[in-house]
């Protein structure tokens, strides 16, 4: 319009020279020029704020992305994190305008290939080999050492990049970014975009807002790690407690059942079954049971010790009847070796066990019965000895007071004290028979408390007729203050009886004056040792453990059967007992016991008078 | 060593040697019923050294003692060539052990629990037989 008026001023004004006639043309022409600059100048200012305008729109966009992708994988259950990683990297892919979107997760790999989670804008768009690393090596050496790798266009890639070149081409791909998952200094996985229709520019802003994205995915993927190694580790200790042959049950520092891998219920209430996890452990053995030798266990008392700290492991045997059936098991409790107390007890049923020991102890006690007689009948000198000297005191007395009586002012007082006497032998004798008796008596194991050097004495002050009659000198030399112990104290005589006696025997053909048994003591660090050494002429050359074999004797009127029921007594009392001939001639056997006693850990009932047995 | 002893010179007196006191004092109390005189000793080695001092008439001797026992008893009095009649005494009767004190020089083998007369005639016996 400004040129019209210009144009209609130009027709009406006088002929003029070229410059008067034109100047007023520049001007128009200038004022034209300016203003196209102006309007070129507006138009780039509206363009850069339109841009600005855009970008921010993006940044918003953006930001819009992110929170959402962060709060979708942030609360997502690590068990399963692919289908909403998925709908993550479809978002992103989407918002990226890009047409293939994928994650890969490096800790993840099956037959050799990283799990991979894949979007594709349309279906024909073609999928890239699994193998990444034998189809993209190149790029995935980057991927790996946790770099940023982008190319706009494929001439972009270097020539040591060929074979991924290739694998690109061959599915299309026109631009490619990749973006590492890292946490730390660590590269947990890489999510990578492509385009296929055309270049795309992956410009530096964008790479940091992938970045961004990539650190949420790479969070996920940790937790996912943390939560399959806490999964796979609890699997494992439940898979660990499970296997085992042992009801387990794990209690914690008050008693309360937190694990167990119980599942019978058998043997009634005493034991925790799957209805009791979270009950007190303790209120289930308000009973004590019974153990072993008629011991009462009070289990309950051995878990508070083990809980209190008092006692550092609680260990028992005790039977509990199912239905008809006794039943018995192993207990054990340890503490749980963890800051916040509690116990592990472990209970085993050991029933069959103790069937197969029993009927072992019933023909070891049936073996050891007939070895004690015959071995009677060996200490003929012994047992003529001790029921004749009382019947002799009563004899020569009562004959004595006969005669006294026959006098005509019998004394009265010497009479009552000739009977005093009489008693008195008769008491004895009456004490010796019942000590036979119970030598030969079929009985089962009883355990007292053993004094193993009053047991030595008793046993050669028994003996001391047929020591006195072969002409032996029997010398003790006793280690004093030696503790006791439990143990069946008529088999233990035993096994000492028919160590003595056999050496005894053995010196039969040595002169009178050098036949000796020396019977040694001594305290050993857990365990007593008992060393019975003769000066008769040795065992010989044959090997040792013959002699404990059954039915393996020398003698001429043996069964055999002496040493390996002696052997078999004192192995039931968790010790050995050994033979060797001595470099002086002669020979010598020694066993040990153990201080925790017969078969350990049994209780053990009160102690009885000694009495000697063979 | 317990001695009961008569005034009378021709009673016998009779040694008796056994370990247990009660077999000593029965066997006291019955040669005294029997108007003998008894010294009792507990063991071989006291006889042994009271013997010098006064010999008795007859010998009552246990076997089954501590050393020195019954044989060795014997065999010493058989070394000291004393000749005494000796009256053995065991609870332990064997052949063998019979054999063995016979030819040792006891005189007589009885088991305990003795009669009181086998015992009297044993060592009237004995003594006549040495006295002899």
């Amino acid at each position: 319009m400004l040129l019209v008026i210009l144009l209609a001023l130009a027709a009406r004004a006088p002929r003029l020279g070229f410059w008067e006639s034109y100047a007023w043309l520049v001007a128009i022409v200038v004022i034209s020029i300016l203003e196209a600059v102006l309007i070129g100048i507006l138009y780039l200012e509206w363009r850069r704020r339109h841009r600005a305008e855009r970008s921010l729109a993006e940044r918003l966009a953006f930001e819009e992305l992110l929170s959402e992708v962060h709060a979708d994988l942030v609360s997502i259950q690590t068990e399963d994190i692919d289908a909403p990683v998925m709908r993550a990297l479809a978002r992103i892919s989407e918002s990226l305008g890009v047409d293939k979107g994928t994650l890969m997760d490096y800790e993840r790999r099956e037959a050799g290939v990283y799990h991979q989670l894949r979007w594709s804008r349309h279906p024909d768009i073609p999928i890239p080999p699994a193998d990444v690393a034998g189809h993209y090596p190149w790029t995935l050496a980057r991927m790996r050492a946790g770099q940023v790798n982008r190319f706009s266009r494929l001439d972009e890639l270097p020539p040591e990049a060929s074979v991924d070149r290739r694998s690109f081409e061959r599915v299309g791909t026109q631009s490619h970014i990749a973006v590492p998952l890292m946490l730390d200094d660590a590269v947990l996985g890489t999510m990578f975009f492509a385009t296929v229709d055309q270049p795309r520019e992956w410009p530096d802003d964008l790479v940091k807002r992938l970045q961004l994205l990539a650190k949420a995915f790479a969070f996920v993927l940790a937790r996912r790690r943390s939560d399959t190694a806490v999964r796979e580790s609890r699997q494992l200790s439940t898979a660990i407690v499970e296997s085992l042959p042992d009801k387990v049950v794990v209690i914690d520092r008050a008693g309360t059942i937190i694990a167990m891998n119980e599942r019978d219920r058998t043997t009634g209430g005493s034991f925790a079954s799957d209805e009791h996890l979270g009950v007190n452990y303790l209120d289930l053995w308000r009973r004590p049971v019974l153990g072993g030798a008629g011991a009462v266990v009070d289990v309950r008392a051995g878990v508070a010790s083990v809980l209190a700290g008092t006692l550092a492991q609680f260990a028992t045997e005790f039977q509990l009847t199912d239905g008809n059936r006794a039943r018995w098991f192993e207990f054990r409790a340890r503490p749980l070796r963890r800051a916040a107390g509690g116990a592990v007890l472990a209970r085993v049923d050991i029933t069959d066990r103790k069937l197969a020991e029993a009927e072992a102890r019933s023909m070891r006690e049936e073996l050891a019965r007939v070895v004690r007689m015959t071995t009677l009948g060996q200490l003929t000198a012994t047992i003529a000895h001790e029921v004749n000297q009382p019947l002799t005191g009563i004899m020569a007395n009562a004959q004595a007071a006969r005669k006294f009586l026959q006098s005509a002012t019998p004394n009265l007082e010497e009479i009552r004290e000739i009977i005093e006497d009489i008693i008195e032998d008769d008491q004895r004798a009456s004490r010796v028979l019942q000590r036979l008796r119970s030598m030969l008596r079929r009985r089962e194991s009883e355990l007292v408390t053993i004094d193993v050097n009053q047991l030595i004495s008793d046993v050669v002050r028994f003996l001391h007729s047929d020591a006195v009659i072969r002409n032996v000198e029997v010398i003790q030399e006793l280690e004093p203050a030696l503790p006791t112990f439990p143990g069946d104290l008529v088999q233990l005589q035993q096994v000492l009886v028919n160590l003595v006696l056999n050496g005894l025997e053995a010196m039969a053909g040595v002169p009178v004056e050098s036949r000796r048994i020396l019977i040694r003591t001594e305290r050993r660090a857990d365990a007593l040792r008992v060393v019975v050494t003769d000066s008769g002429p040795g065992l010989g050359d044959k090997p040792l453990d013959d002699l404990f074999e059954l039915f393996h004797t020398t003698k001429t009127d043996g069964m055999g059967l002496g040493l390996p029921i002696a052997r078999s007594i004192v192995e039931a009392h968790g010790g050995h007992l050994h033979a060797s001939n001595n470099p002086a001639g002669g020979a010598t056997f020694s066993f040990t016991l153990p201080l925790a006693g017969y078969r350990s850990g049994v209780e053990t009932s009160s102690s009885r008078p000694s009495m000697p047995g063979v | 060593m317990t001695t009961t002893r008569s005034a009378q010179a021709c009673r016998r007196w009779i040694a008796v040697v056994d370990d247990e006191e009660s077999v000593r004092k029965a066997l006291h109390r019955l040669f005294t019923a029997f108007d003998l005189d008894a010294t009792t000793f507990a063991s071989g080695r006291d006889f042994l050294d009271a013997l010098p001092e006064r010999r008795p008439d007859c010998l009552v001797l246990d076997l089954q003692m501590r050393a020195p026992n019954g044989f060795d008893v014997l065999a010493e009095l058989a070394a000291s060539g004393a000749r005494l009649p000796v009256v053995i005494i065991t609870a332990h009767d064997e052949p063998e052990t019979r054999a063995r004190c016979l030819s040792a020089g006891a005189a007589a083998y009885l088991c305990k629990p003795v009669h009181d007369q086998d015992l009297l005639n044993a060592i009237a016996t004995a003594i006549n037989g040495s006295a002899g």
